[in-house]
Protein backbone atom coordinates (compact mmCIF):
# COMPACT_ATOMS: atom_id res chain seq x y z
CA UNK A 1 0.00 0.00 0.00
CA UNK A 2 1.67 3.21 -1.33
CA UNK A 3 2.04 5.80 1.69
CA UNK A 4 -0.42 8.57 2.52
CA UNK A 5 0.48 11.94 1.26
CA UNK A 6 0.84 13.61 4.25
CA UNK A 7 3.57 10.51 5.73
CA UNK A 8 5.36 11.26 2.49
CA UNK A 9 6.08 14.78 2.62
CA UNK A 10 7.27 14.18 6.94
CA UNK A 11 9.26 11.76 5.36
CA UNK A 12 10.72 13.95 2.70
CA UNK A 13 11.42 16.60 5.72
CA UNK A 14 13.25 14.31 8.17
CA UNK A 15 15.04 13.12 5.22
CA UNK A 16 15.59 16.49 4.36
CA UNK A 17 16.63 17.45 8.15
CA UNK A 18 19.49 14.27 7.68
CA UNK A 19 20.85 15.48 3.83
CA UNK A 20 21.77 19.25 5.17
CA UNK A 21 23.54 17.76 8.18
CA UNK A 22 25.94 15.60 6.06
CA UNK A 23 26.30 18.50 3.82
CA UNK A 24 27.58 20.52 7.04
CA UNK A 25 29.74 17.89 7.33
CA UNK A 26 31.20 18.15 3.83
CA UNK A 27 31.96 22.06 4.77
CA UNK A 28 33.74 20.47 7.71
CA UNK A 29 31.21 21.33 10.29
CA UNK A 30 31.11 18.40 12.28
CA UNK A 31 29.23 19.91 15.08
CA UNK A 32 26.12 19.62 12.92
CA UNK A 33 23.32 16.92 13.87
CA UNK A 34 20.24 15.66 12.81
CA UNK A 35 16.84 15.43 14.84
CA UNK A 36 16.35 11.88 16.48
CA UNK A 37 12.33 11.53 16.73
CA UNK A 38 10.41 8.38 19.07
CA UNK A 39 9.67 6.16 16.21
CA UNK A 40 13.22 4.56 16.24
CA UNK A 41 12.84 3.38 12.73
CA UNK A 42 14.55 3.24 9.72
CA UNK A 43 14.97 7.72 9.13
CA UNK A 44 16.04 7.81 13.39
CA UNK A 45 18.23 5.19 12.80
CA UNK A 46 20.11 7.44 9.62
CA UNK A 47 19.75 10.58 11.57
CA UNK A 48 21.86 9.07 14.52
CA UNK A 49 24.01 6.72 12.45
CA UNK A 50 24.82 10.13 11.06
CA UNK A 51 25.28 12.11 14.08
CA UNK A 52 27.31 9.39 15.62
CA UNK A 53 29.32 9.67 12.29
CA UNK A 54 29.74 13.32 13.03
CA UNK A 55 30.83 12.59 16.68
CA UNK A 56 33.39 10.82 15.32
CA UNK A 57 34.46 12.75 12.63
CA UNK A 58 34.16 15.58 15.09
CA UNK A 59 36.74 13.76 17.60
CA UNK A 60 38.92 12.48 14.89
CA UNK A 61 39.83 16.30 13.51
CA UNK A 62 39.84 17.49 16.93
CA UNK A 63 42.79 14.47 17.69
CA UNK A 64 44.01 15.09 14.41
CA UNK A 65 44.22 18.91 14.71
CA UNK A 66 46.43 18.12 18.41
CA UNK A 67 48.35 16.31 16.92
CA UNK A 68 49.12 18.72 14.11
CA UNK A 69 50.32 21.32 16.48
CA UNK A 70 52.24 18.56 18.93
CA UNK A 71 54.74 18.21 16.18
CA UNK A 72 54.77 21.46 14.50
CA UNK A 73 55.63 22.66 17.98
CA UNK A 74 58.49 19.35 18.38
CA UNK A 75 59.75 20.73 14.61
CA UNK A 76 60.25 23.87 16.02
CA UNK A 77 62.17 22.94 18.64
CA UNK A 78 64.23 20.67 16.54
CA UNK A 79 64.43 23.43 13.90
CA UNK A 80 65.81 25.93 16.92
CA UNK A 81 68.36 23.04 18.29
CA UNK A 82 69.73 22.63 14.54
CA UNK A 83 69.90 26.49 14.13
CA UNK A 84 71.58 26.71 17.67
CA UNK A 85 74.06 24.05 16.00
CA UNK A 86 74.77 25.39 13.19
CA UNK A 87 75.77 28.78 14.97
CA UNK A 88 77.95 27.19 17.49
CA UNK A 89 81.07 25.32 18.32
CA UNK A 90 80.21 21.93 19.31
CA UNK A 91 82.96 22.03 21.65
CA UNK A 92 83.32 25.27 23.59
CA UNK A 93 79.44 26.15 23.07
CA UNK A 94 81.03 29.29 21.05
CA UNK A 95 79.99 31.49 18.10
CA UNK A 96 81.07 29.52 14.57
CA UNK A 97 82.72 31.21 12.25
CA UNK A 98 79.52 31.33 10.51
CA UNK A 99 77.59 32.90 13.43
CA UNK A 100 80.44 35.32 14.34
CA UNK A 101 80.52 36.74 10.48
CA UNK A 102 76.94 36.88 10.54
CA UNK A 103 76.96 39.11 13.86
CA UNK A 104 79.79 41.31 12.84
CA UNK A 105 78.09 42.24 9.42
CA UNK A 106 74.63 42.92 11.14
CA UNK A 107 77.00 45.29 13.86
CA UNK A 108 78.93 46.88 10.73
CA UNK A 109 75.26 47.62 9.24
CA UNK A 110 74.18 49.38 12.45
CA UNK A 111 77.13 51.52 12.08
CA UNK A 112 75.55 54.31 11.44
CA UNK A 113 73.05 54.28 14.08
CA UNK A 114 75.35 53.53 16.66
CA UNK A 115 76.85 55.90 18.07
CA UNK A 116 80.31 54.33 19.19
CA UNK A 117 82.53 51.96 16.89
CA UNK A 118 83.12 48.28 17.52
CA UNK A 119 86.42 45.98 17.23
CA UNK A 120 87.57 42.73 16.19
CA UNK A 121 89.94 40.38 18.30
CA UNK A 122 91.60 37.84 16.68
CA UNK A 123 93.25 35.24 18.98
CA UNK A 124 95.59 32.41 18.56
CA UNK A 125 96.61 30.30 21.13
CA UNK A 126 100.79 29.59 21.44
CA UNK A 127 101.22 26.50 23.42
CA UNK A 128 98.40 24.37 22.00
CA UNK A 129 99.97 21.99 19.41
CA UNK A 130 102.61 21.25 22.35
CA UNK A 131 99.72 20.28 24.69
CA UNK A 132 97.78 18.40 22.21
CA UNK A 133 101.44 16.49 21.33
CA UNK A 134 101.94 15.90 24.79
CA UNK A 135 98.79 15.37 26.62
CA UNK A 136 96.31 14.06 23.79
CA UNK A 137 93.36 15.36 22.18
CA UNK A 138 91.26 15.39 25.34
CA UNK A 139 93.39 17.33 27.32
CA UNK A 140 93.79 19.84 24.54
CA UNK A 141 90.11 19.79 24.08
CA UNK A 142 90.11 21.13 27.62
CA UNK A 143 92.29 23.74 27.60
CA UNK A 144 90.21 24.81 24.56
CA UNK A 145 86.96 25.24 26.36
CA UNK A 146 88.61 26.67 29.43
CA UNK A 147 89.72 29.06 26.90
CA UNK A 148 86.47 29.76 25.88
CA UNK A 149 85.24 30.12 29.29
CA UNK A 150 88.33 33.08 30.51
CA UNK A 151 87.55 34.69 26.92
CA UNK A 152 83.78 35.05 27.82
CA UNK A 153 84.12 36.12 31.09
CA UNK A 154 86.48 39.07 30.40
CA UNK A 155 84.16 40.05 27.61
CA UNK A 156 80.56 42.52 28.13
CA UNK A 157 77.12 40.93 27.12
CA UNK A 158 76.40 42.54 23.61
CA UNK A 159 80.16 40.73 22.74
CA UNK A 160 80.41 38.16 20.76
CA UNK A 161 83.00 35.24 21.06
CA UNK A 162 83.49 32.72 18.60
CA UNK A 163 85.74 29.35 17.91
CA UNK A 164 86.76 29.71 13.90
CA UNK A 165 89.83 27.12 14.16
CA UNK A 166 91.62 24.42 16.14
CA UNK A 167 93.16 26.82 18.62
CA UNK A 168 91.92 30.50 16.95
CA UNK A 169 89.40 32.72 18.18
CA UNK A 170 87.10 35.81 16.81
CA UNK A 171 85.67 37.98 19.25
CA UNK A 172 83.83 41.14 18.23
CA UNK A 173 83.94 43.73 20.74
CA UNK A 174 80.17 45.24 20.37
CA UNK A 175 80.89 48.93 21.44
CA UNK A 176 84.39 50.36 21.32
CA UNK A 177 84.99 54.10 21.93
CA UNK A 178 88.89 53.42 20.04
CA UNK A 179 91.15 51.50 18.78
CA UNK A 180 92.91 52.01 22.07
CA UNK A 181 89.47 50.89 24.30
CA UNK A 182 89.65 47.97 22.07
CA UNK A 183 93.48 47.03 22.79
CA UNK A 184 93.16 47.57 26.68
CA UNK A 185 90.19 44.41 26.49
CA UNK A 186 93.03 42.60 24.33
CA UNK A 187 95.59 42.95 26.91
CA UNK A 188 92.91 41.86 29.96
CA UNK A 189 92.24 38.99 27.92
CA UNK A 190 95.66 37.89 27.14
CA UNK A 191 96.70 39.05 30.36
CA UNK A 192 93.66 36.17 31.67
CA UNK A 193 95.08 33.29 29.47
CA UNK A 194 98.21 33.66 30.39
CA UNK A 195 97.31 32.17 33.80
CA UNK A 196 98.41 28.54 33.74
CA UNK A 197 95.78 25.47 33.17
CA UNK A 198 96.28 22.58 35.08
CA UNK A 199 95.34 19.57 32.94
CA UNK A 200 94.99 15.81 34.02
CA UNK A 201 97.25 17.03 36.67
CA UNK A 202 99.97 18.88 34.53
CA UNK A 203 100.07 22.81 34.77
CA UNK A 204 100.37 24.06 30.83
CA UNK A 205 100.35 27.28 29.98
CA UNK A 206 98.91 28.15 26.38
CA UNK A 207 99.27 31.78 25.59
CA UNK A 208 97.74 33.68 23.33
CA UNK A 209 98.60 36.28 20.56
CA UNK A 210 96.06 38.95 19.85
CA UNK A 211 95.51 41.10 16.43
CA UNK A 212 92.88 44.21 17.16
CA UNK A 213 91.02 45.80 14.04
CA UNK A 214 88.41 48.62 15.24
CA UNK A 215 86.03 49.47 13.30
CA UNK A 216 85.99 52.66 11.56
CA UNK A 217 89.40 53.26 11.62
CA UNK A 218 90.22 50.65 10.15
CA UNK A 219 88.71 48.18 7.60
CA UNK A 220 84.80 48.53 7.23
CA UNK A 221 83.71 45.56 5.88
CA UNK A 222 83.50 42.26 8.06
CA UNK A 223 86.02 40.28 6.23
CA UNK A 224 88.54 43.09 5.74
CA UNK A 225 88.20 44.20 9.73
CA UNK A 226 89.25 40.32 10.11
CA UNK A 227 91.74 39.92 8.03
CA UNK A 228 93.45 43.19 9.23
CA UNK A 229 92.89 41.76 12.85
CA UNK A 230 94.51 38.34 11.42
CA UNK A 231 97.43 40.08 10.42
CA UNK A 232 98.15 41.70 13.18
CA UNK A 233 97.83 38.55 15.36
CA UNK A 234 100.47 37.44 12.91
CA UNK A 235 102.27 40.43 13.95
CA UNK A 236 102.11 39.97 17.59
CA UNK A 237 102.94 36.13 16.84
CA UNK A 238 106.03 36.95 15.61
CA UNK A 239 107.21 39.57 18.37
CA UNK A 240 107.18 36.64 21.14
CA UNK A 241 104.29 34.31 22.19
CA UNK A 242 101.73 36.03 23.81
CA UNK A 243 101.05 39.38 22.86
CA UNK A 244 98.47 41.95 21.62
CA UNK A 245 98.86 44.57 18.25
CA UNK A 246 96.51 46.80 17.22
CA UNK A 247 96.60 47.75 13.41
CA UNK A 248 97.37 50.75 11.88
CA UNK A 249 99.83 51.88 15.66
CA UNK A 250 101.36 48.89 16.26
CA UNK A 251 100.87 49.31 20.06
CA UNK A 252 102.29 46.94 22.22
CA UNK A 253 104.02 47.04 26.20
CA UNK A 254 107.55 48.29 25.81
CA UNK A 255 107.11 48.65 21.66
CA UNK A 256 109.31 51.01 19.86
CA UNK A 257 106.74 53.88 20.15
CA UNK A 258 107.20 54.21 16.27
CA UNK A 259 103.37 54.01 14.38
CA UNK A 260 103.70 50.71 12.17
CA UNK A 261 100.86 49.70 9.87
CA UNK A 262 99.90 46.23 9.81
CA UNK A 263 98.85 45.52 6.15
CA UNK A 264 95.69 43.38 6.10
CA UNK A 265 96.02 39.76 4.13
CA UNK A 266 93.69 38.42 2.06
CA UNK A 267 90.76 37.43 4.15
CA UNK A 268 90.05 33.96 4.56
CA UNK A 269 86.78 32.51 3.76
CA UNK A 270 84.14 32.02 6.50
CA UNK A 271 82.18 29.20 5.19
CA UNK B 1 23.38 -11.47 50.21
CA UNK B 2 20.47 -10.65 51.77
CA UNK B 3 21.38 -7.38 52.02
CA UNK B 4 22.93 -6.59 49.22
CA UNK B 5 21.19 -4.05 47.03
CA UNK B 6 19.07 -5.91 44.09
CA UNK B 7 18.31 -2.81 42.11
CA UNK B 8 18.80 1.19 41.06
CA UNK B 9 16.51 3.80 39.72
CA UNK B 10 17.11 5.98 37.77
CA UNK B 11 15.40 9.19 35.39
CA UNK B 12 16.99 7.24 32.38
CA UNK B 13 17.42 4.13 33.42
CA UNK B 14 16.27 1.11 35.74
CA UNK B 15 19.29 -1.53 36.55
CA UNK B 16 18.81 -4.71 38.45
CA UNK B 17 20.81 -7.92 39.69
CA UNK B 18 19.43 -10.96 38.89
CA UNK B 19 19.39 -14.04 41.52
CA UNK B 20 21.64 -15.79 38.70
CA UNK B 21 24.22 -13.18 38.70
CA UNK B 22 23.00 -11.10 35.38
CA UNK B 23 22.58 -7.37 35.67
CA UNK B 24 19.96 -6.14 33.48
CA UNK B 25 19.88 -2.46 32.42
CA UNK B 26 16.54 -0.71 30.84
CA UNK B 27 16.87 2.83 28.95
CA UNK B 28 13.96 4.90 29.37
CA UNK B 29 12.37 4.95 26.38
CA UNK B 30 12.97 7.14 23.64
CA UNK B 31 15.55 9.88 25.67
CA UNK B 32 18.56 10.66 24.51
CA UNK B 33 21.73 9.44 27.06
CA UNK B 34 24.80 11.12 27.64
CA UNK B 35 27.71 11.23 29.53
CA UNK B 36 26.11 11.71 33.16
CA UNK B 37 23.67 9.21 32.66
CA UNK B 38 26.42 6.54 31.54
CA UNK B 39 28.36 7.48 34.74
CA UNK B 40 25.44 6.83 36.59
CA UNK B 41 24.96 3.73 35.13
CA UNK B 42 28.72 2.38 35.72
CA UNK B 43 28.22 3.53 39.25
CA UNK B 44 24.89 1.30 39.48
CA UNK B 45 26.73 -1.27 38.04
CA UNK B 46 29.67 -1.50 40.89
CA UNK B 47 27.14 -0.92 43.75
CA UNK B 48 24.87 -3.94 42.61
CA UNK B 49 27.79 -6.26 42.17
CA UNK B 50 29.93 -4.98 44.50
CA UNK B 51 32.91 -3.44 41.75
CA UNK B 52 33.05 -7.58 41.00
CA UNK B 53 32.26 -7.49 37.30
CA UNK B 54 29.61 -9.01 35.72
CA UNK B 55 27.38 -10.45 32.78
CA UNK B 56 25.49 -7.42 31.58
CA UNK B 57 22.51 -7.21 29.51
CA UNK B 58 21.09 -4.28 28.00
CA UNK B 59 17.05 -3.64 27.03
CA UNK B 60 17.84 -1.17 23.90
CA UNK B 61 14.80 -1.93 21.81
CA UNK B 62 13.20 1.05 22.22
CA UNK B 63 16.39 3.19 24.23
CA UNK B 64 17.22 6.49 22.67
CA UNK B 65 20.70 7.51 21.28
CA UNK B 66 23.46 7.95 23.30
CA UNK B 67 26.17 10.26 22.06
CA UNK B 68 29.72 9.69 21.93
CA UNK B 69 30.81 10.97 25.47
CA UNK B 70 28.98 8.06 26.91
CA UNK B 71 30.04 5.39 24.44
CA UNK B 72 33.22 5.99 25.47
CA UNK B 73 32.76 6.04 29.05
CA UNK B 74 31.45 2.62 28.71
CA UNK B 75 35.03 1.55 26.56
CA UNK B 76 36.81 3.35 29.58
CA UNK B 77 35.42 1.42 32.49
CA UNK B 78 35.21 -1.93 30.90
CA UNK B 79 36.72 -3.27 34.26
CA UNK B 80 32.94 -3.46 35.54
CA UNK B 81 31.64 -5.94 32.99
CA UNK B 82 32.27 -9.58 32.01
CA UNK B 83 30.38 -9.69 29.15
CA UNK B 84 27.59 -7.33 27.30
CA UNK B 85 24.76 -8.60 25.33
CA UNK B 86 22.97 -5.89 23.52
CA UNK B 87 19.04 -6.76 22.94
CA UNK B 88 18.00 -4.66 20.28
CA UNK B 89 14.40 -4.48 18.36
CA UNK B 90 14.19 -2.00 16.13
CA UNK B 91 15.94 0.05 13.09
CA UNK B 92 17.37 2.63 15.76
CA UNK B 93 18.63 0.43 18.39
CA UNK B 94 20.33 -2.29 15.53
CA UNK B 95 22.19 0.77 14.33
CA UNK B 96 22.98 2.04 18.09
CA UNK B 97 24.61 -1.35 18.87
CA UNK B 98 26.21 -2.30 15.65
CA UNK B 99 28.25 1.28 15.85
CA UNK B 100 29.11 0.25 19.34
CA UNK B 101 30.53 -2.69 18.49
CA UNK B 102 31.63 -1.68 14.98
CA UNK B 103 33.14 1.58 15.69
CA UNK B 104 33.99 2.26 20.02
CA UNK B 105 35.03 -1.58 20.08
CA UNK B 106 34.76 -2.60 23.59
CA UNK B 107 37.21 -5.01 24.17
CA UNK B 108 35.17 -6.74 26.55
CA UNK B 109 32.98 -9.23 24.98
CA UNK B 110 29.79 -7.38 23.45
CA UNK B 111 27.40 -9.15 20.70
CA UNK B 112 23.91 -7.70 19.88
CA UNK B 113 20.78 -9.90 20.25
CA UNK B 114 17.07 -9.63 18.46
CA UNK B 115 16.04 -12.32 21.27
CA UNK B 116 16.29 -11.69 24.82
CA UNK B 117 16.64 -16.21 25.83
CA UNK B 118 19.66 -16.42 23.56
CA UNK B 119 20.82 -12.90 24.88
CA UNK B 120 20.73 -14.41 28.45
CA UNK B 121 22.03 -18.06 27.54
CA UNK B 122 25.24 -16.68 26.56
CA UNK B 123 25.80 -14.14 29.11
CA UNK B 124 25.43 -17.29 31.18
CA UNK B 125 28.82 -18.85 29.94
CA UNK B 126 30.51 -15.89 31.75
CA UNK B 127 28.82 -16.20 35.04
CA UNK B 128 31.66 -17.28 37.58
Amino acid sequence: MPPEVGGVERLERRLEDVVAVIQDFAALRFGARAPVGPAGDVVDAVAAGVNSLGEELEAFSEELERRVAERTAELAVATEELRRRALRDDLTGLANRAAFFERLAQRLAAADRRGTGCAVLYLDLDGFKTVNDTLGHAAGDRLLVEVARRLTEELRAGDTAARVGGDEFLVLLDEVVSGEAALAVARRVEQRLRAPHVLGGRTVTAPASIGVAAAPDGPTDADGLVAAADAAMYEAKRWEQGGCVLVGTGARPGDDPRQREVVPRPARPHS
Amino acid sequence: MSDQLQQVTHEKFRMWLRPDGIVELAWAPHVPSGLPDALAAIDAMTRLTGGRAAPLLVHTADAGPQDRAARMEFIRRQEVVSAVALVVGNPLSRMMATFFINVSRPEVATRSFEDEVAACAWLATFLD
